[in-house]
Order: C-alpha cells, then sequence, then structure tokens
C-alpha cells in the first residue's frame, strides 16, 4: 500500500512539493531562512546515505541532541529513511542521562548540535554521586561516530571520533553516485509495522523507559491530532518543545509532511516568545504549564498596564468568560451578548491574543498533565479554538474535546477507533491503534503496562462523565487520604494555586495527616515586579520568598482557592519553598512535571515541620550545578497557618 | 598558535609620568602573533595606562611602540584602531541610548565606504548603499550568533543587565575585526557562571577570531587557564614575564600580589 510509512510520505511530499514551497523556516542571523522540501530530501537523504556508508544498518539506532533546528530533522528523517530508529535526548540533559540513553538504545551514532553536547560525551565528568566517570564515548565502544552540526569551538578538536555534519552528507553524496539507488530501495520497502520512533519517557517514576512507535500508531495519533482542523499547505507551526519529548514527532509532523505545511525553528530559547509572534502559528500543540505561565503574563502586565486598559479588561473579560462559558454549553448566545463580546473582541481579546501570537491560531490541542479549568476557560474566552486531550506517550491521544462537545473539567471522548474503561481500582484504561509497540528491551515493563487484551494500563485515576466524558484526576499512586478518611488528589489543588500568577510551582500533602498543606515556590519574575511595585525590597529568590508581605499576598491567594475547594480538602498551612524547582535536582522532570516521590523525600523535614509545632524551619538545600559541582544553602523558611475562618 | 618568531606588538622602554606620579617606568613587552597575554598587578601598578598607551589615549614620555613592525607611539586613535587594535575598557564604554544592534554597528564604520552622499541615501536604503548596510548587518549578525547574544539585539543598552553590556563591548570590538584584541577586566564584577562564559568566549574568540588577545585581569584562575604568558606589574615597573606556571612560583609576584599568607598573622 503506497504511502503507509512515515519514509514514503516523507518522499512522496518532498517530490511533490520539490523547491517549490518551504518545509522549514530556521530564523538565523535574525533572518528566517528558508528551507524548501527539496533542501530537505537532499539533506536528509545523504545524510541517511553517508551514514550507511559508515556502517549503519536498517534497525540500528541513532541518539541526536541538540536546539530544536533543521538539522534534528535532517538527522531523524534521515534515520527513519534508512530504516533506523532515532532517538533523542534532552540538550540540558547531564552526561549520566545521555549515557542512559545511548546504551540503553544502543546507538550507534550520535548526532549532536555544539561544542557544548560534544564536550558532555569526549572529556571525563561527574555523575550524580560525584565519582568520577570515563569519557562516554570511550566507555560505550558501540558508538561509532559523533555526528556535530555547529562547529563553533571545536576547530581544534582532532579526536578521530569527531565529524561534521556536512561531512557526513558529502560523503552520501559520493556513495550516491557509486551506488545509486539505495535509500529509495529502502523506502520502498519500508513496511507500516517497523519502528520508527523511540522516546524516552520523562521518568516521573524510576529510570527513563524507552518507548517504541511504528508508522501505523504514530499516523493513527497524528489522525487524532489533525481532528479539530485538518492541516493544510498555508498551515504554519512552531517547534520549540524539546524534540527529544516526542510529542511533536507524534502529533504533528506526520500531519504537517502530509498537508505539506511549514515548521519554524525559532532562533533561541529565549527568543521563541517573539519568534512564535512574528510566525503566528495557525495550529499549536502546548502544554498546561505553557498556558498557566501564559496566563499570568497576562495579569501581570494588565495590572500593569494604563488605567484604560485595566478597565477595559476588567469589564470585558467577564463577559468574555460568560459568551465562552454559553458556548461551551451550546446554549444560544443572543444578539445582546454577541454585540458585547464583539466590542470586547476588538478592544480587549484579540490584542492579547496577538501578544500571545494565537491571532492566527485555529485550533490549539492541549495535551499533557491536568489543567484547572480555570485556564482553559481563559483561552476560550480570547475566542480560540481550544481543546484538551488525554493521552500518555505510550498510548496517545486516546480522549479529546470533539467539535460541539468540550467541558473544561474533562478531557473529552474517546478518540475514532479508541477504547476507555475504568477498572475496578478507579485506573483508567485505554486501548487503541495509537497504543505503542512495547518498551524498547524491556519486556517486563511492557507486560505491566499493556495487559494480554491490549488495554493500557495508565496508572491515572478517574471516572466517565453522564455525557460519556473522561476525567482524569490524578496518578492513582499521588491520591492522598487525610487521617479522617476524605481523599483528596494533590494535583488538583497544585493546579488551581498555580493559576495565581505568583505561583509557579506547588508541592500539595495530607496523606494522614489532620488537614492539607502546601510548600509553594514563587514565580520570582513576576512576584518580583509586585515587590517593585510596591516597594518591598529585596535580594535574591531566597530573600523574596521569605518576605512577610510576600507571605501576605500568598496567603490571600490562598483563601480564594480555599473557597472554591470541598470544606475538608482546604489548605491548613503554607510554607514558601527558598528555591525553585528544577529538572537539574531531578524535582522536575525534563518536560517539568512534578517527581512527586523524589520531592517528598527531599523535602520531608520540612513537610514534617508543616504539621509541628513550630512555625518556622531551617532549611538546607543542595544545590546541583550543570557540570555536577555541588554547594549547600541554608535558609530559615517560615511556615503559614491559613486561620480556621479563612479557610 | 603562538608563533616564535613573529612579533605583533612591541613595547620598548616606555615612561609614562603625570606630574610627579610615574605611571611606567621602562617597560618593555613583547607580544608574539598568536598568543594570549594577560598583564597582572595590584591596583595602581599601570596595567590601564598600557592599553591606553597602545591606543593613543596617552603619549608616553618617552619609548616606543611597535604594531606589526610600523611605530604607532604618535599616531591617533583613531588611526590605531583602523590598523587593526581594537578594545574594550574596564568600566563599559557603550552608547547607552542606542540599541545593541547600532552599538555594534558603530564599530562597523571604518569598513562602511559611502562616504557623505552614500550616507545620506542609505538612510532611505538605496542602491549601493543599500547593498552595504546589509553587508554590515550580516557581519554584525554573525558576531550576535557568536557572543549568543539574540534575544536582546533590539533593546536598548541602557537596559540591558551588567554581565551582557560586557558581551555587547566585546562585540563592537570585535566587529573592527581586529588582529590584536585589548581587553581591560572583561570579568569584572561578574559571578561565576559569567565569568566561566567569559572565558569560553575569550577561548572561541581566539580561536575563530582573533588571533592575538591582551587581557588584564584580577582573576587568577582565569588569567593561569587561558594565557600563553603573564607579565606583572607592580609599580609601573614589569617585575616579571613569563609562562602560568613560572609566573605562579616567582617570589617576587608572590610578594607584590599573590601575599605571602605570613605577614598578617604575625603583625595581630
Amino acid at each position: 500500500m503506497p504511502g503507509d510509512t512515515i519514509s514514503k510520505i516523507f518522499k512522496q511530499t518532498c517530490e511533490k512539493y520539490g523547491d517549490k514551497k518551504v518545509a522549514l523556516r530556521y530564523k538565523n542571523l535574525g533572518v528566517w531562512q528558508p528551507y524548501t522540501w527539496k533542501d530537505w530530501w537532499e539533506q536528509s537523504k545523504y545524510f541517511a546515505i553517508g551514514l550507511m556508508s559508515l556502517g549503519f544498518r536498517p534497525g540500528d539506532r541513532i541518539t541526536i541532541i541538540g536546539d530544536n533546528e533543521p538539522e534534528w530533522y535532517f538527522a531523524q528523517f534521515a534515520g527513519i529513511c534508512a530504516g533506523g530508529i532515532p532517538t533523542g535526548a534532552y540538550q540540558d540533559s547531564g552526561p549520566d542521562e545521555i549515557k542512559y540513553v545511548i546504551t540503553q538504545s544502543g546507538s550507534t551514532f550520535v548526532v549532536v548540535e555544539d561544542q557544548e553536547q560534544v564536550d558532555k560525551l569526549i572529556f571525563d565528568y561527574r555523575d550524580r554521586e560525584g565519582k568520577e566517570q570515563k569519557p562516554i564515548a570511550e566507555e560505550v565502544s558501540a558508538i561509532r561516530k559523533i555526528i556535530y552540526w555547529d562547529s563553533k569551538g571545536l576547530r581544534f578538536y582532532d579526536d578521530p571520533i569527531l565529524m561534521r555534519f556536512d561531512e557526513v552528507v558529502k560523503l552520501g553524496r559520493e556513495y550516491d553516485n557509486e551506488h545509486p539507488g539505495l535509500l529509495e530501495q529502502i523506502i520502498e520497502n519500508s513496511d507500516a509495522e517497523d519502528p520508527v520512533m523511540l522516546t524516552y519517557s520523562s521518568g516521573t517514576t524510576g529510570l527513563p523507559k524507552g518507548i517504541v512507535h511504528n508508522s501505523r500508531s504514530v499516523l493513527a495519533a497524528s489522525r487524532c491530532w489533525d481532528l479539530p482542523s485538518p492541516t493544510g499547505e498555508k498551515d504554519e507551526f512552531v517547534s520549540f518543545f524539546p524534540l527529544a519529548y516526542g510529542a511533536e514527532f507524534l502529533y504533528a509532523i506526520p500531519a504537517f509532511i502530509k498537508g505539506g505545511a511549514t515548521v519554524n525553528f525559532p532562533e533561541e530559547l529565549e527568543t521563541v516568545a517573539t519568534d512564535i509572534r512574528e510566525i503566528g502559528p495557525s495550529k499549536s500543540s502546548t502544554a498546561p504549564r505553557l498556558l498557566e505561565n501564559e496566563v499570568s503574563f497576562v495579569q501581570v502586565k494588565i495590572a500593569d498596564a494604563s488605567f484604560f486598559k485595566r478597565i477595559a479588561y476588567q469589564l470585558f473579560m467577564p463577559v468574555g468568560y460568560r459568551v465562552a462559558r454559553m458556548n461551551l454549553r451550546n446554549q444560544k448566545v443572543n444578539l445582546f451578548w454577541r454585540a458585547v463580546y464583539a466590542l470586547g473582541y476588538l478592544l480587549v481579546f484579540r490584542p492579547i491574543k496577538d501578544w500571545l501570537a494565537y491571532s492566527g491560531n485555529r485550533a490549539m490541542l492541549i495535551g499533557g498533565a491536568s489543567m484547572a479549568a480555570e485556564v482553559f476557560e481563559f483561552f476560550v474566552a480570547l475566542g480560540i479554538d481550544a481543546r484538551m486531550m488525554y493521552g500518555m506517550i505510550e498510548c496517545t491521544p486516546t480522549a479529546m474535546h470533539m467539535k460541539g462537545d468540550i467541558d473544561p473539567e474533562t478531557s473529552g471522548m474517546p478518540t475514532p477507533g479508541s477504547e476507555l474503561r475504568i477498572s475496578e481500582g478507579g485506573e483508567i484504561l485505554s486501548r487503541g491503534p495509537q497504543r505503542m509497540l512495547g518498551y524498547y528491551n524491556n519486556p517486563e515493563d511492557t507486560a505491566k503496562l499493556v495487559d494480554e487484551k491490549g488495554w493500557v494500563h495508565t496508572s491515572d485515576a478517574g471516572f466517565i462523565t453522564e455525557r460519556g466524558h473522561l476525567v482524569c484526576i490524578d496518578r492513582l499512586a499521588d491520591l492522598g487520604t487525610l487521617a479522617d478518611g476524605t481523599g483528596f488528589s494533590p494535583s488538583y489543588i497544585e493546579n488551581k494555586l498555580k493559576f495565581s500568577p505568583y505561583i509557579r510551582d506547588a508541592i500539595v500533602t495530607g496523606d494522614n495527616r489532620e488537614f492539607v498543606g502546601a510548600l509553594v515556590s514563587i514565580d520570582f519574575p513576576n512576584l518580583g515586579k509586585w515587590a517593585e511595585v510596591h516597594r518591598i525590597p529585596y535580594t535574591t529568590f531566597v530573600d523574596l520568598s521569605q518576605k512577610p508581605d510576600v507571605y501576605d499576598l500568598i496567603k490571600k491567594d490562598v483563601v480564594a482557592i480555599n473557597r472554591r475547594l470541598p470544606e475538608k480538602q482546604r489548605i491548613g498551612r503554607f510554607a514558601l519553598l527558598h528555591k525553585e524547582l528544577d529538572a537539574d535536582d531531578a524535582e522536575l522532570t525534563r518536560t517539568r512535571k512534578l517527581r512527586r516521590k523524589e520531592v517528598s523525600q527531599r523535602y520531608h523535614d520540612m513537610i514534617e515541620a508543616l504539621y509541628g509545632d513550630k512555625m518556622e524551619y531551617t532549611a538546607q538545600a543542595r544545590v546541583t550545578y550543570r557540570d555536577g559541582r555541588t554547594a549547600t544553602i541554608t535558609t530559615k523558611v517560615h511556615i503559614a497557618s491559613v486561620e480556621d475562618e479563612e479557610r | 598558535m603562538v608563533s616564535e618568531d613573529k612579533t605583533n606588538l612591541r613595547l620598548e622602554h616606555l615612561h609614562l609620568n603625570f606630574g610627579g606620579v610615574r605611571a611606567l617606568v621602562d617597560v618593555s613587552l613583547e607580544v608574539k602573533d598568536g598568543e594570549i597575554l594577560s598583564i597582572i598587578g595590584p591596583n595602581g601598578a599601570g596595567k590601564t595606562c598600557i592599553l591606553n598607551c597602545i591606543n593613543g589615549f596617552y603619549r608616553p614620555q618617552s619609548g616606543n611602540i611597535y604594531f606589526e613592525g610600523g611605530n604607532i607611539t604618535r599616531l591617533p586613535s583613531h588611526r590605531i584602531a583602523r590598523l587593526g587594535i581594537a578594545r574594550t575598557f574596564q568600566n563599559i564604554e557603550l552608547f547607552t541610548g542606542l540599541s545593541v544592534l547600532d552599538n555594534l554597528l558603530a564599530g562597523r564604520h571604518f569598513y562602511m565606504a559611502g562616504g557623505l552622499a552614500g550616507s545620506i541615501l542609505g538612510g532611505i536604503y538605496f542602491g549601493k548603499a543599500h547593498k552595504e548596510e546589509v553587508e554590515q548587518r550580516r557581519v554584525i549578525e554573525e558576531i550576535i550568533d557568536f557572543l549568543e547574544i539574540e534575544p536582546i539585539r533590539k533593546q536598548i543598552v541602557g537596559t540591558v543587565p551588567y554581565g551582557l553590556r560586557k558581551r555587547v563591548e566585546l562585540g563592537r570590538a570585535l566587529a573592527l575585526q581586529p588582529k590584536l584584541l585589548l581587553m581591560d577586566e572583561p570579568m569584572a564584577g561578574m559571578n561565576l557562571e559569567e565569568k566561566e562564559d567569559m572565558a569560553r568566549f575569550i577561548l572561541d574568540i581566539y580561536e575563530e577570531r582573533v588571533s592575538t588577545i591582551v587581557l588584564i585581569e584580577h582573576d587568577m584562575g582565569v588569567v593561569m587557564d587561558i594565557s600563553h604568558r603573564v607579565a606583572v606589574l607592580d609599580f609601573g615597573r614589569k617585575i616579571a614575564e613569563g609562562k602560568p606556571g613560572e609566573i605562579k612560583s616567582d617570589p617576587s609576584v608572590i610578594k607584590a600580589y599573590l601575599g605571602t599568607g605570613k605577614t598578617k598573622t604575625t603583625g595581630l
């Protein structure tokens, strides 16, 4: 069957558009540099043949490490076209994390961006425990070549294992002259069941597991992603999620290749916000965390804005919410409200959409962890077609908001071809064509996840509403019970807390305790601005987090949230963390999800103090720098209690 | 790479007095082609005076300075810059009201050939002047990419944080495409991370852009790590010169600068 594998579809599209259409755009030297489909095809093709001339065989793995740049895709599609399995490691991972990915996947080639990544591979390093380790390139004998695409600072590196990206492409051109048609043959023989993608789970629990998908499951996932609005030639997409995460390849890329759309790469991670605005992507995949930040950003900016703008925002935002809710309930919006909304759109919503780079947006798909309904409604109020999606990378998306059937409290209906069920233990089970092949070289864990009948045990607790919508409450293991038997979901309360512009992260506790407690990590930039406006002098994160005024401010937010929580689940005490939660300290995953187990161990004493008699706690935090050095910081952390009448 | 026989810059018996203050006393120094030479010394030792003499900001009362064989002692600053000597300053000297881009473009003015008519036409982007603008912008963008300051490219320098301003100033010096780069305390006032970044940039510049660098720096760790040779000044006199290892163990240097660690304890 033609066009049933990623490599066949890729080749067809490249042939169809050739040099007539832009496939990728990368902002470099301040200018958007276009790459046509022909450019992409040639880079991937000759890179693939170059790899093959160096000994790459179908089925081999290749690890890619770097920022979102065209070369990432070139290498990835080269790997796929050559019948191999590309995988990625996060560009900010330390050497031990990278070593794990390379050895677990058994990669023979490593393609990296620049000197920073090369150094991680060819020099001695210290691991997490601080032990000296030999270079990865020496230890892992399977690695044949390390290929880099940005040669800045690498001029005097003469390790024979290193090679430049364009050297491999050149090698490929020469080899192709001698053996023409080699790659085309492999693409022709490719099968929908062949694995095309290997991505490592974020490791919220234990070591990362390699998730393998084939063309069939990737295309099934991508078809669901395309449901709200099919991708066409005019669509623009901005790639800024770490490519190692794999979600982008799973959902967006097959749809874009099929539709002939354009993918844009920002200049640097720091310039993403301005670059996205320049592009105004028509379709976006996003995560709750980013949307929470955007809502905070708007709230802070409005508080800073001129009088007229503030009034307009306060006047029209409730209108937006009102109309959004009517629309979500499929109620008819009468002429009056439509007229008021139109005015609000002109004055408030459209400018905000423009600032958040959603002016060209046709569909926004939100995947990942659960999110507060308030955040979702905010974007609907702006007039954006937002949809929640549910699924774990192992089998996703299995539920999704369908047109005209959207409920901000849920994740929507099962996607076409998938089934959802709640087990007796309250666990969400799902089944569908998007399911992965299995965990790479890990049959035990695969068997734990997928039962004989093909049901994926998600470890998420949830239920199905009367409308047939799925609601994901929390991770099953995270659900807590208070001493008096009241059940509560930490992440549900955490999400409510994170809606505050001044709260970046929160850890909610209370399992087997008298009441619910929270460790709150402040949003430093937003709160810093607030402090400036209110003339509160501060020096560092630690200093700001422990100011009594800041405690009062956060307390107000906590009290407001408490009002919307069932009485017994209300937050009784909280403390402001003296440091930001960080993936480098293994407190968050690289995709910024809370690693609850690590965090509760790490802050064990502080959590104990939340329930103790003293309203103060002396914290000693160990900070790990990127290069493995550590330092200890000692701080006094106050504990605030939210009085009963306020609760 | 350092070439032993080719001299880039030579100072011969420099004397510089401000009234009764003898800022430089008979300082002779050779900078070889392709080396990183650091000048260290206590405060007021005359380190910056040397750079100011090379630059033509100060005129030494006697002695000569040769750059690539030519005598530059009496040349005005702009002529010296045109010969290929660029520098950065200890207390950042940028146009704080202009954007980062404009500051960097200012460093390119020697390379703009348009003249008065061209500049006027350049203002309305026409013909040759337009082409020239694009050409200069490309050079600048490469420097921006090199120094990783893309996010602040359009910001007004006055609003840019200190550590980044240092980098912008370095960018402006690079815009001159110099053969010799003089850096006056590039790491002063920086935190550890910024210092490490700057050290990396200096090494990258040495590898990719400018082959000869003269560095004034107080941070001993950095100096010992990245320089090929070190010269030590004390009260306007050069008291030592040599490889980092030799300097570290030189008794006169330890006495003047690094400290013996004994004097304090006996007194108190």
